[in-house]
């Protein structure tokens, strides 16, 4: 793909996306054909944000968790109460790199 | 966080190692610490999805089907859950297989089509108002 297509579609990503893939997504895009082009544009990314938020709001419950699509390990916390209340407190500070990588990964089915 | 096998595993592990723990200590731990393990009632002294499973997994090892079933359906699939996922991962591990990393993606993927997901939160909801008539 053209370098300056490259460099929008990053600028507008790049706070989807795990700060340590960004270099890398950067080569695999300019690498890849621009067949890839419209496809790229109809990935929805799930916002980090919205992620704390859930998980601020509603971690106890897994949303968060399934928000992500992570759906097996949001039945695991929605069954035990959040992981008795620890794996709630330990996911407000992870969730939004999870979020991050689940959206590398969408990526990366495409790419 | 792309689930794989070696990440998967090792955090089930720890999972149900903690909820074995957690068995052992609960019956004093929530006179001692005023903990009892559950987030929603701490703050808002609502009881939530799953309250009353911790009961329900003690009953449950202790032959008390009915009453686990009582004291909350969940902790009947959680005593189940406690049993099964240790076994099948150490059995896959031992033979280096990974088939139990393959049904839990099958699982992830049949429960985000819509219709087992509505069944699912529904049951959760019903499950949640009853918890409301028995704990409330």
């Amino acid at each position: 793909m053209e370098q300056q297509k490259v460099d929008m579609f990053m600028m507008m990503n790049n706070k989807y996306l795990p700060e340590s893939q960004i270099l890398f997504i950067r080569e695999r895009l300019l690498a890849a054909d621009d067949s890839k082009e419209g496809f790229l544009h109809t990935i929805q990314f799930k916002d980090p944000t919205i992620a704390l938020i859930l998980s601020l709001l509603t971690g106890e419950l897994g949303i968060d968790r399934f928000y992500i699509g992570d759906t097996g390990l949001g039945i695991g916390k929605l069954i035990t109460c959040g992981g008795l209340g620890i794996w709630t407190i330990i996911d407000w500070f992870l969730i939004m790199n999870a979020t991050r990588e689940k959206n590398f990964e969408r990526l990366l089915t495409i790419l | 966080m792309r689930l794989s096998r070696g990440r998967l595993y090792p955090l089930l592990l720890l999972l149900t190692a903690g909820g074995y723990l957690w068995l052992f200590v609960s019956n004093d731990s929530s006179r001692a610490f005023g903990w009892s393990g559950c987030l929603i009632r701490y703050i808002f002294h609502i009881p939530c999805p799953s309250c009353g499973s911790t009961r329900a997994v003690y009953a449950a090892f202790h032959g008390e089907w009915l009453s686990a079933l009582y004291y909350n359906p969940l902790g009947l699939l959680l005593a189940v859950l406690m049993v099964v996922i240790p076994i099948w991962i150490l059995i896959d591990l031992f033979l280096g297989a990974s088939s139990f990393l393959q049904a839990y993606r099958l699982m992830e993927k049949k429960l985000q089509c819509w219709p087992y997901a509505l069944a699912g939160i529904v049951a959760i909801l019903i499950n949640w108002i009853w918890n409301f008539q028995k704990y409330m």
